[in-house]
Formats: C-alpha cells, sequence, structure tokens
C-alpha cells in the first residue's frame, strides 16, 4: 500500500518552512549552505546528523541555530568521560514522600538533542545515545519510554583532540543518516561573521520560525515523496561501488541505501517537488555514505579520503535514463504475451 | 512492440527457404530437373510453415527447429518410405521410419552409380530431399535463432560449390534469386540494436535493391569491356543451359580461348565411333581467315535417300552402322554429319546441299532434337583413294577454280615449295596428302598450342616459323599445300567425336570443336585428312593412318566390332584437355561460371558494403523520436564534442555542461536557448523520475532540442572559423 504522493499545497508547505529556518539559520552562520541544506534535510528525513570538525567553526552553533529557529525542545548534553549513561537518559529517583519512584528524564527527552564532543564519554555512555537514536525510546529500569517527535540527534566530534577521546566505532558511526563538515568559513562569510557577532550573540536573536508540528508535517511530506525504480537503480548502483571500491576497507551498509532515500526525498520535498532527481542523490551522497566508509590503509597513505573516494564513485556512476529503466517490466510484459 | 523485440525474426524464415530451395538450381548440371523438385518444394514449405508457426507462438530458439524437423520427417514418411511391396507408409511408424532410412540409403547407392545428370528416382529424391530440408533448418536455426544470417549464407553456399569447382552452368537467375532472398533474410535477421526498432522490410527492400543496381552496374565493368552489353544477358531466360554455335570466323591469328564442356551433342552407335561430325565446309581463305558466303536453301530433301557428293556403288553391302543422335545444346542451321555416305531418318525442313555435303536448314536444331543416321563408316579405304589417281589424271576433279586458288596474301612459292618437297616421293593424290598430313602431325617438326602469336598478313608463314598452331592453323596449312599440289582442297567445322559414357554412347562436348581439310578424290568424293597432331586429336582416320591402313581390316570390324587402329575407347584420354580446335566454341550465352564467380564476388562485395552502410546507418537514431529520453540522446549525439555530457550527469547537471561547451566557443547560449534547453532539461527528467513522466509534447521537446541544437552548431562552426582566420593570420 503506497502512500499518496503528497499535493501541491503540502509541497509547498515544506518549501516555505524549510526556507525559513535555512533563512534563520543563515542569520546566524553565512556561507554553509550545503551543511544547512544536509542538517535540514536529515531532519525531515527522521536521521541524526553527525559534525566532525575542528573546533570554533560553528558546529554546535549550527546545531543550536537549528533548534532555535523551531520552536521545540531542546536538549544539551556537554559528553564527557565521566557523564554517565543515567545523565544521558534520565534517572529513577525516590520520592520518599510519594513512597515512589518517579522518573526524571534525561536530557535526551527533547525534539532536538545536541550532543556535544560525543567521542569524549565512554563507550558505556555512547551507546545508550545511540541505542536511544536508533529505537526513538529509552528503557529505564524496565519501563520503556517513548521519545518526542521529531527527534534530531545533532552529535559533535572533534577530530584534532585525540587524548582521552572514545572515537566512535564504525558500527555507531553507521547510525547517523549524515555527518556534514561545517570546514572554515570563506574570508567574506567571516567578515559577516565578525560583523554580526560585534559586541551580542546572534544566537539570542534567532526567534522560533516553526514549530514541531510543522515539522513533523514536513516528515511526513517527505516520507511520501515519489522515487522512480531509475532513482532506486542509482542508490544501489552508487552504494554496491563503495562495496567494489578497491580504495575501501568497508563499503556502505543497506542502511546507508535506505537513508540515503530518504534523505534524497527530503531533498526533493524542500524543493517542492514530488519526485527524487538523481540531483537529490549525488548532493546527498558524500554526507550520507562518507562517514561510514573505512578508507585502506593504502588509499589513505595514498592522501585519500572518503569524502574524496566517494565523489569519485559518484562521477563514475552512470546517471540511470527511462530507458534503461524501462527494460525490466519490458521483459516481464513479453513473458505474458501469446 | 514489446513482443517484437524479443520474438526471433520469424520474417527472415521464408527467405532462408527460397534461398535453400533455389540452391537446387545450383546442382541442375549434376541431377536431372522435373517433378521431384515440386516434392521437395512441398516438404521445405511444410517445415517453413511449421517454423513460422513455432516461432510465433514460441520464443524459444530450438523448439521451432526441433519441431520442424520432426513434421518433416512424418511428412517424408509416406512420401518416400516404402515397404518391400512397394506399398507406402501413410503413419510415421517405427517401420516407416526404417524404411524411410532404407530410402535414403538407396539414395546414396544410386548417387554412387548413376552419371550426371542423374535421372530421377525415388530413393535420390528421398536422399535430396532429406539433405535440403536438414540445410534448411541449420541455416534457418543459424539465421535466425541465432540472428547469424551472414553465417548462415555460408550454409546456403554449399549446393553452388558443385558448380563452381566442375565449372558447370547454372541458371544466373536462380542464383541471383538465391542472393537476393539471403540479402533479405539478412536484413531481416539483424541484431536490433535497442531492441525496440521492428526490422524494417521496406528498408531491407531497398538496401537489396541498391545493392543488386549496384552489381548490375558495376558487374559488366568487372568482366571487362564487355558493358552494358551483358545485362540482357544477365536477364535471359532462364535457361539452364545455353546453347553452342561453332564460330565460322576461322582466324588464324587469334588464340583459342575457351575449354567448354557443355554437351552439345549426345549419340549412341554400336559400332566404332565416326572420326568425326562435319557441320561446315568452308572454301574462301583470305590469308588470315576463312570466310562463307551464304548459299541458298537447296532443294533435295534430307530424307530423300543416300546423300554423299559422288555416286556411291556398293552402298547395300554389310558396313552400314546406324547413329541415334541426339542435340542438346546446339544451336545451328546445318545438322552434324559423319565424313561418309550416310542416310537421314529424321523430321523437319532439312535439306542436303551436295556442292558443300552439309545437310541444313533455316531453323537452328533445337535441344532434344533427334535423328538417325545410317552411315559406311569405312566407305573409302588407302587402297581405294590410291585407285583413284587414274580418275585424278582423267581430269574428274571439280572445276570450280575456288578449290584450287591460294590467297595473294600468303606466301605461295613457300607453300608450294615446301609442299613439292616433301611430296618429291609420292606417286598418288593419296600419297601427297598423307605425306603433307605425316609432316604435320610429327611432334619434332611441330607443337600444338592453343595460343599463337599474334602476326601480320600471311599467318601460314608465321605458322610454319612458329611451328606451333591449334587445328584451324594445321588444316588450313595442310588445305592451302594441298591446293598448291593443285589438288582441291577445303576446310571443314564441325566436332570430334566426343567421348564414351557408355559402351555405345557417346557425348560430343563444346570443346570437341574442330576443324580439318578435305581433299577430293573423284569418286570417293571430299576425304577428310586430320593434320593436327595426336595429342589432340589421336589417331587419324583409319585410311589416312600410314601405319594401319595396309593392315588387313578383320571381318568382325566390319560388322561393328572395334577396329585395331580406332579404339572404342574416347580418342582423348579423361586428363588430356579436351580442347582440339577451333576458336570455335562460341556460346551464345555469356560464360557463366566466370560470371558467377565476378557476379558473386561483385555481390558479396557490395552486399558486404550494403550490410555495413545498412547497420552503420542504423546505428544513428532516424525517423521520428519516440520519447523524451529519445530526444535528449539525439540531442547529445549531434552536439559538438565539448558539449557532449558524460553518462554520470543528470539531465541539469548536463545543461549546465552543455551551457559551459558553449562559454567555451566564446559565445554562450542566448536567453532564448537556455530557457528552451532548461525546460528540456526538467522534461527530461520528469520523464525519467516523475512520477506522470512529462507533460511536453514531443514536437515541443524536438524544437526546444533543435534550437539548442542548432546555436550549438552555428557557435562551433564560427569558432571553427575564427580558429582558421587566426591560423591564416
Amino acid at each position: 500500500m503506497t502512500p499518496p504522493l503528497p499535493t501541491d499545497a503540502e509541497l509547498s508547505d515544506v518549501a516555505e518552512v524549510t526556507s525559513r529556518i535555512r533563512a534563520s539559520i543563515s542569520t546566524v552562520l553565512s556561507g554553509l549552505d550545503q551543511a544547512i541544506s544536509a542538517t535540514l534535510a536529515t531532519a525531515l528525513a527522521q536521521g541524526h546528523l553527525l559534525m566532525e570538525d575542528v573546533p570554533g567553526v560553528g558546529k554546535t552553533t549550527l546545531a543550536r541555530a537549528f533548534a532555535a529557529s523551531v520552536d521545540c525542545t531542546v536538549g544539551r548534553i556537554q559528553f564527557t568521560p565521566d557523564l554517565l549513561p543515567s545523565d544521558v537518559t534520565g534517572v529513577s529517583i525516590y520520592r520518599s514522600d510519594e513512597h515512589r519512584f518517579e522518573f526524571r528524564p534525561g536530557p535526551i527527552f527533547a525534539n532536538v538533542v545536541i550532543a556535544d564532543e560525543i567521542n569524549r564519554a565512554s563507550p558505556k555512555t555512547q551507546s545508550a545515545l545511540l541505542e536511544s537514536m536508533q529505537e526513538g525510546s529509552v528503557t529505564v529500569d524496565g519501563a520503556t519510554r517513548q521519545l518526542p517527535a521529531p527527534f534530531l540527534v545533532v552529535a559533535t566530534q572533534n577530530p584534532v583532540e585525540m587524548e582521552g577521546t572514545y572515537p566512535l566505532p564504525e558500527a555507531q558511526r553507521d547510525r547517523f543518516m549524515a555527518q556534514v563538515s561545517v570546514g572554515y568559513p570563506e574570508a567574506r562569510a567571516e567578515m559577516a561573521m565578525l560583523d554580526s557577532h560585534d559586541g551580542h550573540d546572534p544566537l539570542k536573536d534567532v526567534r522560533p520560525v516553526a514549530d514541531a508540528e510543522t515539522l513533523l508535517a514536513a516528515i511526513n511530506v517527505a516520507r511520501r515523496i515519489y522515487a522512480a525504480p531509475a532513482i532506486k537503480q542509482y542508490i544501489v548502483d552508487l552504494v554496491s561501488a563503495t562495496r567494489d571500491e578497491s580504495g575501501l576497507r568497508l563499503g556502505a551498509s543497506p542502511r546507508a541505501s535506505l537513508q540515503l532515500l530518504a534523505a534524497a526525498k527530503a531533498r526533493a520535498a524542500m524543493a517542492a517537488r514530488n519526485h527524487v532527481l538523481p540531483d537529490d542523490v549525488k548532493a546527498l551522497a558524500v554526507p550520507v555514505l562518507a562517514h561510514r566508509l573505512i578508507v585502506s590503509t593504502e588509499a589513505r597513505l595514498a592522501g585519500r579520503t572518503a569524502q574524496q573516494i566517494t565523489r569519485e564513485i559518484v562521477s563514475a556512476t552512470a546517471v540511470p535514463s527511462a530507458a534503461r529503466d524501462a527494460a525490466a517490466p519490458r521483459e516481464a510484459a513479453v513473458v505474458r504475451a501469446p | 512492440m514489446a513482443a517484437h523485440a524479443s520474438r526471433t525474426p520469424w520474417q527472415a524464415t521464408p527467405f532462408i527457404a527460397i534461398a535453400t530451395f533455389l540452391g537446387l538450381y545450383g546442382l541442375s548440371t549434376m541431377l536431372e530437373m522435373g517433378p521431384w523438385v515440386r516434392t521437395v518444394a512441398v516438404v521445405l514449405l511444410v517445415a517453413t510453415a511449421t517454423l513460422v508457426i513455432t516461432r510465433l507462438l514460441s520464443r524459444s530458439r530450438v523448439l521451432p527447429t526441433l519441431l520442424a524437423a520432426l513434421v518433416s520427417v512424418v511428412v517424408m514418411i509416406p512420401l518416400f518410405a516404402r515397404r518391400e511391396d512397394g506399398s507406402a507408409h501413410l503413419l510415421p511408424t517405427p517401420g516407416g521410419l526404417g524404411d524411410l532410412g532404407a530410402a535414403m540409403r538407396g539414395g546414396v547407392e544410386y548417387a554412387a552409380v548413376t552419371i550426371a545428370p542423374a535421372p530421377e528416382a525415388l530413393p535420390l529424391t528421398a536422399l535430396i530431399t532429406a539433405v535440403t530440408v536438414a540445410l534448411f533448418l541449420v541455416a534457418e536455426h543459424l539465421a535466425v535463432s541465432w540472428r547469424a544470417a551472414a553465417t548462415a549464407g555460408l550454409l546456403l553456399l554449399i549446393p553452388w560449390l558443385p558448380a563452381v569447382i566442375f565449372q558447370h552452368r547454372i541458371s544466373t537467375g536462380a542464383l541471383i534469386a538465391a542472393i537476393i532472398a539471403w540479402l533479405l533474410a539478412l536484413a531481416l535477421a539483424r541484431r536490433v540494436a535497442g531492441s525496440e526498432r521492428r526490422p524494417a522490410v521496406a528498408g531491407a527492400l531497398t538496401a537489396t535493391a541498391a545493392t543488386m543496381g549496384g552489381v548490375l552496374l558495376v558487374a559488366p565493368t568487372a568482366l571487362g569491356g564487355l558493358g552494358w552489353g551483358m545485362i540482357p544477358r544477365i536477364d535471359a531466360p532462364a535457361s539452364l543451359e545455353t546453347a553452342t554455335r561453332l564460330n565460322l570466323d576461322l582466324d588464324l591469328r587469334t588464340s583459342l580461348t575457351t575449354n567448354s564442356t557443355t554437351p552439345v551433342m549426345v549419340y549412341t552407335t554400336e559400332g566404332p565411333k565416326p572420326d568425326a561430325f562435319k557441320l561446315y565446309a568452308l572454301t574462301d581463305f583470305d590469308g588470315v581467315k576463312w570466310s562463307r558466303e551464304e548459299a541458298p536453301l537447296p532443294g533435295i530433301a534430307a530424307g530423300s535417300g543416300l546423300l554423299w557428293p559422288e555416286p556411291v556403288e556398293s552402298w547395300n553391302d554389310q558396313r552400314r552402322q546406324r547413329i541415334d543422335m541426339q542435340v542438346l545444346n546446339l544451336q545451328e542451321t546445318n545438322l552434324p554429319l559423319p565424313p561418309s555416305p550416310r542416310t537421314l531418318d529424321l523430321e523437319g525442313p532439312w535439306f542436303y546441299d551436295s556442292e558443300r555435303d552439309e545437310v541444313v536448314s533455316d531453323e537452328a536444331t533445337a535441344r532434344e532434337m533427334q535423328y538417325s543416321i545410317v552411315t559406311d563408316p569405312r566407305f573409302v579405304s588407302d587402297r581405294d583413294l590410291r585407285e583413284t589417281q587414274e580418275r585424278i589424271d582423267g581430269g574428274e576433279d571439280p572445276t570450280d577454280p575456288r578449290y584450287l586458288s591460294i590467297s595473294p596474301a600468303i606466301d605461295a612459292s613457300r607453300v608450294e615449295s615446301l609442299a613439292t618437297e616433301l611430296t618429291s616421293e609420292a606417286e598418288t593424290r593419296y600419297d601427297q596428302a598423307i605425306a603433307i598430313q605425316q609432316f604435320l602431325r610429327d611432334p619434332l617438326q611441330f607443337t600444338y598450342d592453343t595460343s599463337v602469336s599474334p602476326s601480320g598478313g600471311d599467318a601460314i608463314s608465321t605458322f610454319l616459323d612458329d611451328r606451333s598452331g591449334y587445328c584451324v592453323q594445321f588444316a588450313t596449312t595442310m588445305v592451302m599445300m594441298a591446293r598448291s599440289l593443285d589438288i582441291p582442297a577445303r576446310m571443314s567445322v564441325g566436332f570430334l567425336a566426343g567421348s564414351a559414357t557408355d559402351a555405345d554412347t557417346f557425348v560430343i562436348q563444346g570443346g570437341d570443336a574442330h576443324a580439318w581439310p578435305e581433299l577430293w578424290f573423284p569418286g570417293a568424293g571430299w576425304v577428310r585428312f586430320e593434320p593436327t597432331p595426336a595429342v589432340q586429336t589421336g589417331a587419324p582416320p583409319e585410311y589416312a593412318d600410314p601405319f594401319t591402313s595396309n593392315a588387313p581390316i578383320p571381318e568382325d570390324v566390319l560388322n561393328g566390332g572395334a577396329a585395331p587402329g580406332q579404339p572404342l575407347q574416347p580418342q582423348l584420354p579423361e586428363d588430356v584437355p579436351n580442347t582440339t580446335g577451333i576458336p570455335a566454341v562460341e556460346d551464345q550465352g555469356p560464360e557463366i561460371p566466370i560470371l558467377v564467380f565476378v557476379l558473386a564476388g561483385a555481390v558479396l562485395v557490395l552486399g558486404g558494403l550494403g550490410a555495413w552502410w545498412w547497420m552503420h546507418r542504423s546505428r544513428r537514431p532516424h525517423g521520428a523520436p519516440k520519447d523524451a529520453e529519445d530526444v535528449w540522446s539525439r540531442l547529445r549525439e549531434s552536439l559538438p564534442e565539448p558539449m557532449r555530457w558524460s553518462s554520470d550527469l543528470t539531465p541539469h547537471e548536463a545543461a549546465q555542461h552543455v551551457e559551459a561547451g558553449m562559454r567555451e566557443f566564446d559565445t554562450g547560449l542566448s536567453g532564448q536557448a537556455r530557457e528552451d534547453l532548461t525546460r528540456l532539461a526538467n522534461a527530461v527528467a520528469d520523464h525519467r523520475y516523475a512520477p506522470d513522466g512529462t507533460l511536453a509534447s514531443l514536437d515541443t521537446l524536438s524544437e526546444w532540442a533543435a534550437a539548442v541544437d542548432a546555436e550549438a552548431q552555428s557557435a562551433e562552426s564560427d569558432s571553427a572559423r575564427a580558429q582558421r582566420s587566426g591560423a591564416g593570420r
């Protein structure tokens, strides 16, 4: 039972909302269109975002700006080595006056959770967060509690400061839909930043331009975007190419295919389009795929990064045309003909 | 549409069948054509129908062939399988199958013992049918199931191979028709790129017509100077054989090139075969060539009695011999006759010319014409001929001075002195003739050679200098020498007696054409001598053979046995090239084997070129575009190189790529073209990826593409011009 295609009105609503959020974030961080797009797409595709970058380029700011732009609950966890899982999920406290345990929800019970420096926490605490991300619920003391919807985790990690960190294992990275690198701003963007930060924190000026309801509706629309068989074929081609690529020790998982399609649908929805284009897939291939790949030692020594290899794969994979796509069902029809 | 894509190209099947069937005509010199051809056609038709129907119903590659083979066997059993009592099997029982196999084995045995052309026989028909159907099924399987019609063509060539190898004559029409059928099958069964295009019958017909037109134009030129004269001959009615005519233009300067194996006549006789069969007598020689005046039709009916220029006394003795003649491929107004007194039994308006000793008509001999001759092969003997000397001395020679005339163009004194020297010891005219004949036959003196060096005026002197030539040179020289000795002499043209195919059956081939001198002996008439060396003509006539003529003739020979000097065996051993003489045989039709080679070569080359052109052409898109994808890929193909996008680009990226490419030409797209390009890219993206496809019509899409393309092309040519002028400076 395929859900009905989104109507034009729904699509334009999504486009309007996302462009408002984008504009709102841009008032805080300029010159980050790609990262903002990826963030929005991940949010609409119900994924989670990993931001890996050097300190001070605005990872946290981006996450906070997004959170501030949407009128929803925001949780923030600063990960430290001594952080306990219960600090993330919440704890049951004994209320002596009422003679019972009362669950005090942790910061994860929020629509947007900012997990700062996730690689500083112990693996135990990391898993608590990642499990919740995956399940959409938290189980404490045998009771399963549903997390609010929409639920977006924006985790940041710092690649340079490796002392006393617990890098995310590959399996855990796979749970993030996309990884965004903010990167250093361009000179002009940095100038603008200096201006805007002059004397006050622009983040404080950000007013919500959407609420959780609107975001949920947009998520619902994005899910119903049409993806032609050719697009699915394209995604499979790309993902299986990562598995055959000699420069990679580990290719992308089937979950990567699913998430790439979901993200591409979200991006199409943001453009008020009721179908996915290969352009959507291409734009999201690096954010969605690269962080899951493990570059082989030889390739790494040759100076190739996962991002580079992903881009090479994209440019080496033919965009599917309708003719190729049409071949399969037509063959099937032939068999039935007399 | 989709069904056409994967169904085997059954349309080619009937053409393969036609090509296979026409292959039977390639065997026409080995098998007598007859009603059996219809039998083969029926079985082929059944097989074809089975194949086509099965291919329409099934997409299997193997099933149609297997089914057709099965059906063919089932059909062949009632046709060919016979029980021992001769009754036919009606049902495909195991017994019927066994008898069918027996029939085919019988066919093999029959073929092994029969002399070509083999007459019709049921086992032979069974064998031919089975082989033909098997050939057809394999060729069809290759051509249709595997779309390898070109390879199948090699199989279809097989029936024509005997004709090529043995230089048999075949029907040009059948060959050309077979080639056309094969070309059509080739076009229909070709692999269709993109798997959606239907095989274009119109295109196939056009290609075939163009190819054949090319062949008709080129082949005559390739044949070397034959020019347009060839064309009507090629289109001549498909008579399986072309008739033979003797070339009476005996020119001593031309080399002999023809070595025809066309059977001209066949005859049966119980006795020894005659020396030769004469058709024409020629009297006038101008120093280079012989000529002949047309004479009015004589008044003596050929069937009216004994035909000989001189009265024959002892006609009613026992030495007469009957010869039953049958014309095969000869078109002459003169009848071949043995050079001895004879009576004729024949139908039709044939008349006897006693002066020339010819039987003539105003109609030509036709195939299947039969007549019988009763003759006395030993009418003259050396003794008789010596005894005529008295009458020669008595002045009984013919008075016509042409029999003694020597053309002023030849060196008469040289001929005369040579003749006188040769005959210095001869006492009689007969001895003179024998002396000249033996001089010319002497292998130490002369060699037989069909190629002669071209010479100027005096061909006799050239011959006496070169000491080589063929029958015309030898015979002419003997005639001239005889005339220089005042012996009335003339030239005779006809055939040697041919070779035996049977104890009493002989076949005369075109290559047996010959010329010889006739010398006058009063009472005996015109007597044939044989100055051409034995390597070509065998032994001379018995009366003219100095080594046998003195021996008594045994009685049994006179009664029809073999004479020692004249074996019944063919004069020409099989391994000796049987070109005996005359430049002689001129076919009315073209030399088909050579023509076939040239034509087949030209057809193959042109067919290959045509097929290449056709396939090359078909790779390019033609006709109206089918959909947005088609418009898009055509635009990509037609754009100049820098604008062609690679396959990893999405339509929108491709549009940007085109714009970037235009900027390389320093122009960039105009606003309108850019808009068209964007709209086109959007439409293609919609067509490919949107749930409802694109709403833009094909015409609109094509217009947009054309606008972009036009701008790109003009930008490219502008840029090229600018570069050229830049380089010019």
